[in-house]
């Protein structure tokens, strides 16, 4: 009984440390542009990808994770150069639909690339698992959420510590002020992307070897990073616990109830919040993409 | 006063090495434009108050001028370069301030950050010093270093306003009705101040609506009405001029004993209009 309640605890914080680092990357994409990132989930998929293609090839994993980090990276860019900034008559219903878009794009695109099957990286740490209490845990396990940790402390330092973090307050505050001391909205703009695509790809690193991965599985893992971020109202440390949350509660409804209900359970809660919440962004998100739209000039 | 403004003229000119030269400023909002072909010229040891109305188009001038509203005809010289068409920050890293009306501080960080801040992409080198000659400008704002800058009082915020834009050690500061707002005896400690920063070499424009006070720290001032200039001379001429002192002021000034100037210009309403 009780080391059940501990497995499903252990895989809940494993999952919930990957629906966090999702998270992060929403909340830092939507405080830097106000958009909201469809595509994060599919860096994911794409870094998982990159990395079991190239030890597939007979490549370190080490460097198939940097490789996953680098196309993240440059996907992100050109997502941003290519595609977000030509909108020309950007609205957020027209940004949303397109990064949706992408997002499915991406997916396919993967499928026909690389095969419609499910991948599941090869592991680079030992497999046997460690029991406690009747329960077991992986170092994999243990490394998804030692990396979740760290990355949070990471970009917590980035926003609270670094003129990086306090030009993105300073956005937040009053555009006009932050142009007026010489900051460029769009180049904190694009950091952010670049900041989103590399937690995209470090999930990646650690995702792989826990769990297949389908090419077409990227929107609906970023969803759940989606509805952390909005659980939290787009605060970077609550959308990280509100990850792990929805992680303990998927694993304890897939464990007690049925496997079935996984999905069910995190859309559920969306659609509750957003009963309650009565909104997808906050406020002072939403009034920042507007007035960023007048500083994009 | 007038000798002492003579002195810093002097005083001015031995350190003035560039100058802010706008010609033909056109711009504005939407369709019609706001600015309909404006001049002017600033040095740096000068203060070049500029006049006029609600309405004149003082403040779209002032956004012009850095680069938050684009410019459509005309162009801006700083120290020589032409910088009419670079964006907000790229002036800024030139040398070139805006203290806005509303004054457009971060309200959630602190003051200090907001002080940090001003020195984002210029003079970050030298930001401890630049903090330290804020401080002791505005000695205020020292114990308010912790707290947050929405916390603070109207005089401290505009304060800050200026204090965030001086960290930067630009050649030429513009500011935006610095005085809205506030009480008669700050207005007057901050205008002093102004002149103190014109003194050590730097290029003001200061758009204001207290007409008597801005033209007594000034050089030079512009009256502006619909978006042209139609008054310019020297401060000391332009307040005592009757003529524009009821004109443009409702006689607010010290007009009684004035008579007409001939170093001021009152442009006749044809040339007004064009």
């Amino acid at each position: 009984m009780l080391s059940d309640f501990l497995q499903f605890t252990t895989s809940g914080l494993t999952t919930g440390a990957i629906y966090g680092l999702l998270a992060l990357g929403w909340v830092l994409v939507m405080r830097v542009s106000g958009l909201l990132y469809f595509i994060q989930g599919e860096f994911v998929v794409i870094g998982v990808f990159v990395i079991v293609v190239l030890q597939e090839h007979g490549w370190a994993t080490w460097i198939g994770g940097l490789a996953a980090i680098a196309t993240c990276v440059v996907l992100a860019l050109a997502v941003d150069g290519l595609v977000m900034r030509r909108l020309r008559h950007p609205t957020p219903m027209s940004e949303v639909l397109v990064l949706l878009g992408l997002a499915l794009l991406f997916g396919l695109a993967l499928q026909n690339i690389a095969g419609p099957n499910a991948r599941l990286m090869r592991g680079f740490l030992p497999t046997k698992p460690i029991e406690f209490f009747g329960a077991f845990v992986t170092p994999h396990q243990i490394l998804a959420v030692a990396v979740g940790a760290v990355t949070t402390l990471l970009v917590w330092v980035a926003i609270t510590k670094t003129s990086f973090g306090q030009a993105m307050q300073a956005c937040a505050d009053n555009v006009e002020g932050a142009l007026l001391v010489g900051i460029k909205p769009m180049r904190l703009r694009t950091l952010g992307f670049v900041g989103a695509a590399c937690i995209g790809g470090v999930a990646a690193i650690v995702i792989g070897p826990l769990a297949a991965v389908e090419p077409l599985g990227g929107l609906l893992l970023g969803i759940k990073g989606f509805i952390a971020a909005v659980v939290a109202k787009w605060t970077f440390l609550g959308a990280v616990a509100a990850g792990v949350l929805i992680g303990l509660l998927e694993n304890y409804g897939a464990g007690y109830i049925s496997s079935v209900y996984k999905d069910v359970i995190s859309l559920g809660l969306l659609v509750v919040v957003l009963l309650v919440q009565g909104a997808v962004a906050g406020d002072s998100s939403m009034g920042m993409r507007i007035r960023l739209r007048l500083a994009a000039r | 006063m007038t000798s002492k403004m003579l002195a810093t003229n002097e005083h001015a000119e031995a350190k003035a090495e560039g100058e802010l030269v706008a010609t033909g400023l056109v711009s504005g909002y939407h369709q019609s434009p706001i600015l309909s072909g404006i001049d002017l010229r600033v040095r740096r040891g000068e203060v070049l108050c500029v006049l006029g109305a609600n309405g004149a188009g003082k403040s779209t001038l002032a956004r012009t001028l850095v680069g938050l509203l684009p410019l459509r005809q005309g162009e801006i010289v700083l120290d020589g370069e032409a910088v009419g068409h670079l964006p907000v920050g790229d002036r800024v890293v030139r040398g070139l301030s805006l203290v806005p009306e509303g004054r457009a501080l971060f309200p959630s960080l602190r003051v200090a950050d907001n002080l940090r801040l001003g020195a984002f992409s210029r003079n970050r080198a030298q930001l401890a010093a630049a903090v330290d000659d804020v401080l002791d400008l505005f000695p205020a704002l020292r114990p308010r270093l912790r707290q947050l800058a929405g916390t603070l009082s109207g005089g401290e915020q505009q304060m800050l306003a200026i204090g965030r834009a001086l960290v930067a050690r630009p050649n030429y500061l513009v500011l935006d009705e610095p005085s809205l707002g506030l009480a008669p005896i700050i207005v007057d400690r901050i205008l002093g101040k102004v002149r103190e920063l014109a003194d050590s070499a730097m290029g003001i424009v200061l758009i204001e609506q207290n007409a008597s006070l801005a033209l007594s720290i000034s050089d030079f001032a512009v009256v502006m009405e619909r978006g042209v200039k139609v008054v310019e001379g020297p401060a000391k001429d332009i307040a005592t001029d009757d003529a524009v002192v009821r004109a443009y002021f409702g006689g607010v000034g010290r007009s009684e004993t004035a008579t007409h100037s001939p170093k001021t210009r009152i442009r006749e309403s044809g040339e007004r209009n064009q």
